[in-house]
């Protein structure tokens, strides 16, 4: 019997050792991790490839995008994709900034609730 | 005898080519501020309105006199001499032009009875028979113009309680215009003040915030290596640091509560600078 294909999650985040420390959180938390350092290196990705379920992407970034544009992005050009948002900086109504169905968690966040929110969307 | 004046008055205005005070260059708006900072002491009007009863003078007025200009900065008339605040004479025709040079009263009780007047170009241009004219002397030593009052006909303005009367109220004007002043630069140096606590803070709060996105990396790049199983010796240093991270984490929000704090409370400079500056 062929093992079940984990699903794939795209992390974005500019900063080195944080992205490191989000794609180890992704893969413990039972999830193929695919790890880039813009919006639109992202966007190279998702044109590249068809098996990413979630996005999991901070806001502020270098490049033409910041996390919310491509939160958009995302929503506009693969409606399926789920979308995690996550950021340092205190954002007023975050939640209306993002699109349908976008999920917001501040900085720094745990384990516990990246693998949450993770299997939840991924449900 | 008015025909005269309005017709010499006139005859003076065609000399000069600016009585248009909102004209454009920084002289005339150092003068406009002149005119307002006499305009802004009240009891100006009342002096001119004593001044003039008191020595039996129709037209009293405060002159701001430069080596060039003579400006009527407040202005009491009551034999239609026609002259308004704002209002220009050409310095050269004046007598204020001598009292800045010599910084000494000049009185003429009776143009016509006086040897040096009698034949001076001013009473005869504009009508006058008698004349004072007190300095105003800032106390820095600084000439600002004068005191001064004109009627056509003649009056015994040469006596020691006219002399005293106008000199009083020329040192009155001259402390009223050098506390304005005083006032202006101190409510500047208040401004300043505040806009500088105000950016420092604001400054603070940025750096904070930016101080929280290298710490954050920090701590994830420990939380990389732990996970990957290290020996003791390195898992104790990551432990450490870790430890010095969070330490920082809570300084920082220390730092941004208080910044917080102090901006909602509307920047008030003198509470406590003791206190934020120990923090930093």
């Amino acid at each position: 019997m062929e093992k079940q294909r984990r699903p794939v999650v795209l992390v974005v985040e500019d900063e080195p050792l944080m992205l490191m420390d989000a794609v180890d959180l992704v893969t413990e938390a039972g999830f193929e991790a695919i790890g880039t350092k813009n919006a639109d290196e992202a966007i190279r990705i998702l044109e590249s490839r068809a098996d990413i379920r979630i996005v999991f992407t901070d806001v502020n970034m270098p490049g033409s995008m910041d996390g919310i544009k491509l939160a958009h992005a995302v929503r506009h050009r693969w409606p399926p994709i789920e979308i995690i948002v996550t950021s340092g900086l205190t954002l007023a109504n975050v939640e209306e900034l993002l699109p349908e169905r976008g999920v917001f968690f501040p900085k720094p966040y745990t384990p516990a609730q990246v693998a949450s929110a993770l299997h939840r969307l991924a449900a | 005898m008015m025909a005269e004046i309005e017709e010499t008055l006139k005859n003076a205005d065609r000399g000069t080519t600016s009585t248009n005070l909102s004209s454009v260059s920084n002289f005339d708006a150092a003068l406009t501020a002149d005119i307002t900072s006499i305009s802004q002491i009240d009891a100006v009007a009342s002096i001119l309105e004593i001044v003039c009863r008191t020595a039996g003078m129709g037209f009293a007025a405060v002159a701001r006199v430069t080596r060039d200009r003579w400006v009527a900065c407040a202005v009491r008339d009551e034999i239609a001499f026609g002259l308004l605040p704002g209002g220009e004479l050409d310095v050269k025709t004046t007598i204020c032009d001598e009292i800045r040079d010599s910084g000494r009263a000049g009185i003429i009780d009776h143009v016509a009875q006086d040897e040096h007047f009698r034949d001076h170009h001013t009473p005869r241009m504009y009508g006058l028979q008698s004349y004072i004219s007190m300095p105003i002397i800032l106390p820095n030593g600084a000439f600002f113009g004068t005191l001064c009052a004109i009627d056509p006909r003649p009056a015994r303005l040469n006596r020691p309680e006219i002399i005293g009367m106008f000199k009083n109220f020329a040192q009155l004007i001259a402390f009223h215009l050098d506390a304005q002043a005083r006032a202006a630069k101190q409510d500047a140096a208040l401004l300043d003040a505040q806009e500088a606590a105000k950016l420092r803070e604001q400054f603070v709060t940025i750096l904070a915030h930016d101080l929280r996105n290298p710490l954050a990396s920090i701590d994830a790049g420990v939380n990389v290596i732990l996970r990957r199983k290290p020996d003791e010796k390195t898992r104790s240093i990551g432990e450490q640091i870790h430890k010095s991270a969070r330490r920082m984490a809570a300084l920082i929000d220390d730092i941004l509560d208080f910044a917080r704090g102090r901006l909602a409370a509307g920047s008030c400079l003198s509470v406590i600078p003791t206190r934020r500056f120990s923090i930093i």
